[in-house]
């Protein structure tokens, strides 16, 4: 398994070294699939091209979204009561109209359970795949498709907006941290930072520059050595520009994060938010190639007042803007395009956070951490939608039908991205990890 | 026998007093109650139930249960059956029924998943409400016959975890509360919740009604001075008023409570806690007006004679002390 | 009175024979046993919450309170005193009933026997017992290949005298299943070469056995430079030790650049390196050392990378409160005042933070508990926050430690004017009370309760065990890019140093020194372990904690944006040029220009460790393309580069004077042919351009970027 990490750096050498050959090989089943013999296809279902997490950041109450006990005690059963989808049987919270006329189209697993109820470490457990180690950081799962995964596009692969998530590349080349989008997404003329060419540059000095800087890196890497070496410096390894330097030479890569192309009435229903146009955005950069993008929406550790939050965002909001409607309109307008565009299938939707909330409500009126039992939405790229996946128990507080780890999660994402999970990665100091550890398919969610 | 003489007196003008033990029993009482007659007690252990005399608290007979474990036991408001409730931890909640003077078991009913922790009788004696550890009240009906058999004519089903505690505040409504740390009132008959108390910040193990009704055969009364006392683990004794439905006062213990009976003769609240001490608090100023200490690490239960008054504390299950009047 | 039954008879003979060899004990045979099977772990029973109902103590943390959740909760449902086998906190793990964990002991294992024999004798904790040393062996050791087992012995020595091998019911943490497994219950096969460490915990105590692997069994010859040092003396005999080589001595201009980037946060000079170039005596590398000491940029940049370790930074409307705070720390580096001088100042000072500086200290700590954790951090290099809520798993901090502590720092008072006598509680969450302030380790004194004062003196106390390794290692971090405990601010028992004798003896030296920053940078920086070349000799997969050569540590962004300055802008060096003050001068990130933020992933409240440049995401390189940073410098017509455009400075002579200001070091042979293969096609005008263009890759090249 050594060879793998090899092989794949041996390739970013030569991707490197062509300088204006553009990066198109797509290694994924070519040199990934094939390592453990040519037979080894079964762990590798493939269904989908891309993925787009939404990161509720805080830890959503799985009590208030995606599963309501209307028939639970008051103090449990919280201010909001449960609407029909268009999924007989399956109800979700009312105050998510537009996705329950999409039920069809996402599964919900509301068995999900972890023993991590701190935010730092369910984070990097939810993110990774992996509980979090003192010894070993791990890679968040978007950074690992982004260390495989091999596209056409000279845009980053793995990408977060509008802010960064915890979890990065780990003990991967930093290279594959996630590219953070920052700047404010809901401005009419929205660019990204710093990807102008400077006065006075242009594309040929550019070419320049990055010739020059071959040169240069090629002698630190290689003093001792009559040969050109792949050697890595420790946290250094993205010395080559690659990424900047095709995103200059690229207008079509740049224009990508131009929102202010959309017609305005597509914007509007994306909702005027940071997290709607965060989805539009994200829409627009899967269809260009990028394989993994997360988008991040804050502030769902409502420790106080739930209605004020989750519903209302502001005093006297009519309808509310808050968490919940917010995440309803833009969700909802990014599977509507994608499912009308014919990409849904190809594009997976993971909705998560790192944890549930307490199913008693507190005295402050909102809900505190509660990791033992949560819910996780997903939709498109191999997800049969329609079905609601394992339980919790009455009173939402343990699992009570098949128990789904984020071990488990971790895994299903990657066969439907088509990585086989028990591959194994090399750490720095040359360990072999596999990249989901006790991690199980969640079948059902896949129709198998 | 009894060491702790005298002063009770003084003992209420405010101190800690230490008394001395006067017997053990062999297995860890779980389940008191006094005789219909107060001429006796009745301990209920594991797999056991017996009758013993008072004051001498020697054993005089044992009831044949077949309970693995006993949690509660309560006598019908005429005094002529006595309940025996438990059953076996995560498997089945039972409950028997026998003829007290006969010493007959007349019913027997299986019907919770999980232990039974407490069982109360309706003033009328036709109904009578088990509380379980599987989180579920039932309401059974059970005929007056001279073989009673048992009917589920509802079941309350709010608490979201184990139920402990049960107690009638009116003639139709119950109060009862749990490991859920809240105190739920219903109507037995309908299974509806008027109302329910969530300010308890761990489980509510003790309830009872203040003052109950001197007669069982009567009916509590909803009166506006009610109180419902609950005793939680989370060291406090809180009083409620069950008919507008709000804290009135509350006091702190400084371990957790985990007996609690009423004294009419000091009109106070005596509550047995974790660490083996037993306190006095005035109901009108929940203030502690009095400390007894015993040798025992915890009290299990306690008990106030109707009668003559005289006290009698079980402390880590098998330590008996009496405490006169 | 007594009436004896059977089961009478069987508390009685409990009572007789507590002490006896064949009664089960609750604390030092269940509870362990709980432990190993993982009942009482953080997602099991073991989390604040409980699990399915039942809660126990975090690795058996409290038997006192597990003996009651076991025993007497719920009326004594989870023992069955007649049937013991058919017990509920028996008929789980075995599966007889529904378990959320599944099946986690057989019928017949012995967690089971012991388990039902001790509730069958009446489930009683008659004598609590503690363990008073847990003896492992080895505890340090080395093996050549992985067929050599290494056999641990685990022994007890209780609190009642008694004493026993408690190798089975001790719970073996491996580091991951790729390095060390566990083969026959006790004995470890060591799978990869390298150093790794395995936990071994019993009741309350837990040890760490460090196991090496050699890398290769070739016998590795004497190393001369093995001298008297310290440092060397313990580098390369551990290096000899793991079969590695030590590798050969840099360059002395590569040294060069390193000392003065490492003490100043600049670039030698080319007058610098011409004159250490041009001498030959062998004190010249001391006479180096002793310049850069004595400059007035050490003093700049010391205060800058304490600052950061101090996390100074500037509140709003803090200006002044901030520059007294700084001036302080700036005092304190020029003058060398000791570490235990500064740190005594910094607890105990009082008065007006906006004349005392030091008393900035206390307000920047939000409330006492973040400054006993943030205390803790800095000079006792521990963690101490996981015992807010339970006694720490990983080491000997309880609760009453962690409050008793943030109960010393509670009188105080944060304001303007700084007080240490206010008035002011920490809750204890457990008792509910004010916590008594304690000293952590060390129980409360009966008589009177510590104080600040009381800590500082015990702290900086000669004996002290924590605060010379803490500051020790801060500084190691600072030099070799790693500590020698790693995190450097998580010394625990379960992380031990690579290298625990030499960090005893820095520790000792340092207080030898009077804890001065001076001469203890001097003996580093003069060892060979400093000087080894930084490229790599042994192939890539060299564990850089060995410091068989030196690793590139990336610089503060700070530091290279100064850098980059340095470069371009030769007028900047004195802090008279025209983009005013050094990047490293306000210390203050969170105020700092977009540059530094974006060169940044964090800001300095975080405490990221990881804050040099060393992720240069696409956003930075971006920065680095586009933005003025580095182009506006390359075209300022005060910019060195346009001074020797006006000159006519040959283009020959521009490349090499940049290389050697940028590099330390003149072209290559390889470089030379790229610049001439791009340029000789080109004329003059688009040479000065191609110029600009290699001068950008140069200060973004790697070998810029980083000290090495």
């Amino acid at each position: 398994m050594f060879d793998v990490y090899l092989n794949r750096r041996h390739w970013v050498r030569i991707g490197t070294l062509s300088v204006f050959g553009a990066i198109t090989a797509d290694l994924r089943r070519s040199t990934f699939a094939g390592t453990g013999g040519s037979d080894e296809k079964r762990d590798v279902l493939a269904k989908a091209d891309s993925c787009i997490l939404i990161w509720l950041d805080g830890g959503p109450s799985h009590l208030d979204t995606f599963d309501l006990k209307p028939a639970a005690p008051q103090e449990l059963r919280g201010p909001f009561r449960p609407i029909k989808t268009n999924v007989p049987g399956i109800e979700i919270s009312e105050l998510m109209p537009n996705l329950a006329n999409q039920a069809n189209h996402f599964a919900i697993v509301r068995s999900v359970t972890s023993p991590l109820g701190e935010h730092g470490l369910a984070n990097h457990y939810l993110l990774t795949g992996h509980p979090p180690s003192p010894t070993l950081r791990y890679p968040s799962i978007g950074s690992v498709v982004s260390f495989l995964r091999d596209t056409s596009s000279v845009l980053p692969k793995y990408l977060s907006l509008p802010e960064s998530v915890s979890a990065g590349a780990g003990f991967l080349p930093s290279e594959h941290d996630p590219f953070v989008v920052a700047g404010d997404l809901t401005k009419p003329d929205f660019r990204i930072q710093d990807a102008t060419f400077y006065p006075g540059i242009d594309a040929e000095r550019l070419r320049n520059r990055r010739t020059f800087l071959e040169a240069l890196n090629r002698r630190a890497n290689s003093m001792y050595r009559e040969e050109p070496s792949s050697v890595e410096v420790h946290g250094l390894s993205n010395d080559h520009f690659d990424r900047a330097f095709e995103m200059m030479f690229n207008a079509g890569a740049r224009e990508a994060f131009q929102l202010g192309s959309e017609p305005e009435s597509k914007r509007a229903r994306y909702g005027s938010r940071k997290f709607g146009q965060s989805c539009l955005l994200a829409k627009r950069l899967i269809e260009r190639g990028v394989p993994f993008v997360t988008v991040v929406y804050s502030g769902w550790d409502t420790h106080d007042n739930l209605v004020f939050n989750l519903r209302d965002g502001f005093t006297g909001a009519m309808p509310g803007v808050g968490l919940i409607p917010t995440l309803d309109q833009g969700l909802s307008a990014l599977i509507d395009d994608l499912s009308s565009s014919g990409r849904l299938e190809t594009t997976l939707i993971v909705v998560m956070g790192e944890f549930g909330r307490t199913p008693k409500i507190n005295n402050g009126g909102g809900r505190d951490h509660w990791p033992r039992v949560f819910s996780v939405a997903m939709a498109g790229g191999g997800i049969v939608g329609g079905q609601v996946v394992g339980a919790s128990d009455r009173n939402g507080e343990s699992p009570l039908e098949l128990p789904v780890t984020p071990a488990d999660l971790a895994c299903t994402v990657f066969r439907l991205l088509g990585i086989d999970p028990v591959q194994e990665l090399r750490t720095r100091d040359g360990r072999p990890v596999a990249i989901n550890q006790h991690g199980k398919l969640i079948k059902p969610l896949v129709g198998a | 026998m009894c060491a702790f003489l005298g002063p009770m007196v003084i003992a209420f003008a405010l101190g800690t007093f230490t008394i001395e033990l006067d017997q053990q029993v062999d297995r860890p009482v779980t389940a008191a109650i006094w005789t219909p007659n107060a001429d006796g007690v009745v301990l209920g252990s594991q797999g056991r139930v017996e009758h013993r005399d008072w004051p001498d608290i020697e054993r005089t007979t044992e009831i044949p249960t077949t309970l693995r474990y006993v949690h509660a036991l309560s006598f019908s408001p005429d005094g002529q059956f006595l309940a025996i409730a438990g059953g076996s931890p995560a498997e089945y909640g039972q409950i028997e029924i026998w003829n007290w003077s006969e010493r007959r078991k007349c019913a027997e009913a299986n019907l919770h998943d999980d232990v039974v922790y407490d069982v109360c009788f309706h003033s009328k004696g036709d109904l009578v409400v088990t509380s379980s550890g599987d989180g579920t009240c039932r309401v059974l009906a059970w005929s007056l016959g001279p073989m009673p058999t048992f009917r589920e004519v509802g079941r309350f089903e709010a608490h979201s975890r184990g139920v402990l505690s049960s107690v009638f505040v009116d003639e139709d409504l119950i109060a009862t509360s749990g490991l859920d740390a809240t105190i739920r009132i219903w109507n037995c008959r309908t299974q509806s919740e008027q109302r329910s108390f969530d300010q308890h910040l761990a489980p509510v193990g003790q309830l009872f009604l203040f003052a109950p009704p001197k007669d069982p055969r009567q009916p509590p009364t909803l009166s506006p001075d009610a109180m419902l006392v609950s005793a939680s683990f989370d060291r406090t004794v809180r009083f409620w008023n069950p008919l507008v439905g709000r804290m009135i006062r509350f006091a702190r213990v400084p371990s957790s409570p985990t007996a609690m009976r009423w004294s009419a003769r000091e009109q106070s609240v005596i509550v047995g806690c974790r660490d083996g001490s037993v306190r006095w608090i005035d109901p009108a100023t929940a203030k502690e007006i009095a400390t007894v200490v015993t040798k025992s690490s915890r009290i299990t239960d306690l008990m106030v004679h109707p009668r003559s008054n005289e006290i009698l504390i079980i402390g880590d299950g098998v330590d008996l002390y009496k405490l006169p009047r | 009175m007594f009436k004896l039954t059977w089961l009478m008879g069987y508390c009685l003979i409990g009572l007789l024979s507590a002490s006896n060899e064949g009664e089960p004990s609750l604390d030092s045979d269940i509870l362990p046993w709980m432990t190993k099977l993982g009942c009482n772990a953080g997602n099991c029973h073991g989390s604040a919450a409980g699990r399915g109902g039942f809660h126990l103590s975090l690795f058996a943390s409290d038997p006192a309170a597990d003996y009651e959740a076991i025993v007497h909760e719920l009326e004594g449902r989870r023992i069955d005193r007649i049937f013991p086998e058919r017990s509920l906190v028996l008929a789980k793990p075995t599966g007889y009933l529904d378990h959320g964990g599944g099946i986690i002991a057989e019928d017949d294992s012995p967690f089971s026997e012991l388990l039902a024999a001790w509730i069958g004798k009446g489930a009683k904790r008659t004598s609590p017992r503690a363990t008073l040393h847990l003896d492992v062996q080895p505890i340090d050791v080395l093996v050549s290949s992985s067929e050599e087992l290494v056999e641990l012995q685990i022994r007890a020595q209780y609190s009642d005298g008694h004493e026993e091998t408690v190798m089975s019911k001790s719970s073996i943490v491996l580091p991951d299943d790729g390095s060390v497994s566990l083969v026959d219950e006790n004995k470890l096969r060591v799978l990869r070469p390298g150093q790794h460490t395995v936990l071994v915990r019993f009741m309350d105590k837990v040890v760490a056995v460090t196991l090496s692997h050699k890398f290769a069994d070739a016998a590795i010859p004497d190393d001369p430079r093995a001298v008297e040092n310290t440092i060397d003396k313990h580098i390369v005999s551990r290096l000899r030790d793991l079969g590695l080589t030590f590798s050969p001595a840099a360059s002395d201009s590569r040294w060069l650049r390193r000392v003065t980037l490492d003490l100043t946060g600049r670039l030698p000079t080319l007058d610098e390196l011409n004159q250490f170039q041009s001498e030959s005596s062998s004190n010249r590398y001391e006479s180096v050392v002793d310049r850069l000491l004595s400059s007035e940029a050490f003093v700049d940049f010391w205060t800058f990378r304490l600052g950061r370790w101090l996390k100074i930074h500037e509140q709003p409307k803090g200006r002044a409160a901030f520059e007294a705070y700084r001036n302080w720390l700036r005092q304190c580096v020029a003058l060398d005042v000791g570490f235990d001088r500064m740190v005594r100042e910094l607890l105990l000072a009082e008065g007006d933070s906006h004349e005392n500086g030091a008393a900035n200290f206390h307000r920047l700590c939000e409330d006492a508990r973040k400054e006993a954790e943030v205390v803790a951090r800095l000079f006792m290099g521990t963690r101490m926050e996981c015992a807010n809520c339970h006694d720490h798993p990983l080491d000997r901090w309880k609760q009453d430690d962690y409050h008793g502590f943030a109960a010393l720092f509670a009188g105080v008072q944060r304001e303007r004017v700084v007080k240490l006598q206010g008035r002011g509680v920490v809750h204890h969450p457990k008792t509910g009370e004010s916590a008594t302030p304690r000293i952590p380790g060390i129980a409360a004194l009966a008589q009177t309760s510590p104080t600040i004062q009381h800590f500082a003196d015990w702290l900086t106390a000669s004996d002290n065990a924590f605060f010379a390794p803490a500051i020790v290692n801060m500084l190691w971090k600072q030099f070799f890019g790693r500590g020698l405990v790693d995190p450097y601010n998580d010394f625990r028992e379960t992380n031990p140093a690579s290298h625990p004798p030499l960090l005893q003896e820095l520790a000792k030296e340092m207080g030898r020194d009077g804890y001065r920053l001076r001469p203890w940078i001097k003996r580093v920086v003069l060892s060979n372990t400093y000087r080894t070349d930084s490229e790599d000799g042994d192939g890539e997969s060299i564990d850089p904690r060995f410091y068989a050569k030196t690793i590139y540590r990336p610089l503060e962004a700070e530091v290279y944006v100064d850098a980059i300055r340095d470069v371009l802008m030769p007028s900047t060096r004195d802090d008279n040029g025209p983009h005013g003050v050094r990047a490293i001068h306000p210390i203050d990130r969170a105020n700092a220009s977009s540059s530094l933020q974006v060169m940044n992933g964090c800001m300095r409240q975080d405490d990221c460790s990881a804050d040099e440049v060393a992720n240069l995401g696409l956003a930075a390189q971006l920065h680095l393309m586009n933005s003025d940073l580095i182009n506006a410098l390359l075209t300022d017509p005060n910019g060195q580069l346009q001074i020797w455009e006006r000159d006519q400075v040959p283009i020959h002579e521009r490349l090499e004077n940049i290389f050697l200001r940028a590099l330390t070091r003149n072209p290559t042979t390889h470089e030379w042919n790229a610049w001439n293969d791009e340029s000789k096609s080109r004329n003059p005008d688009e040479q000065t351009k191609l110029l600009e263009d290699l001068v950008w890759s140069l200060l973004v090249s790697k070998e810029f970027r980083c000290n090495h």
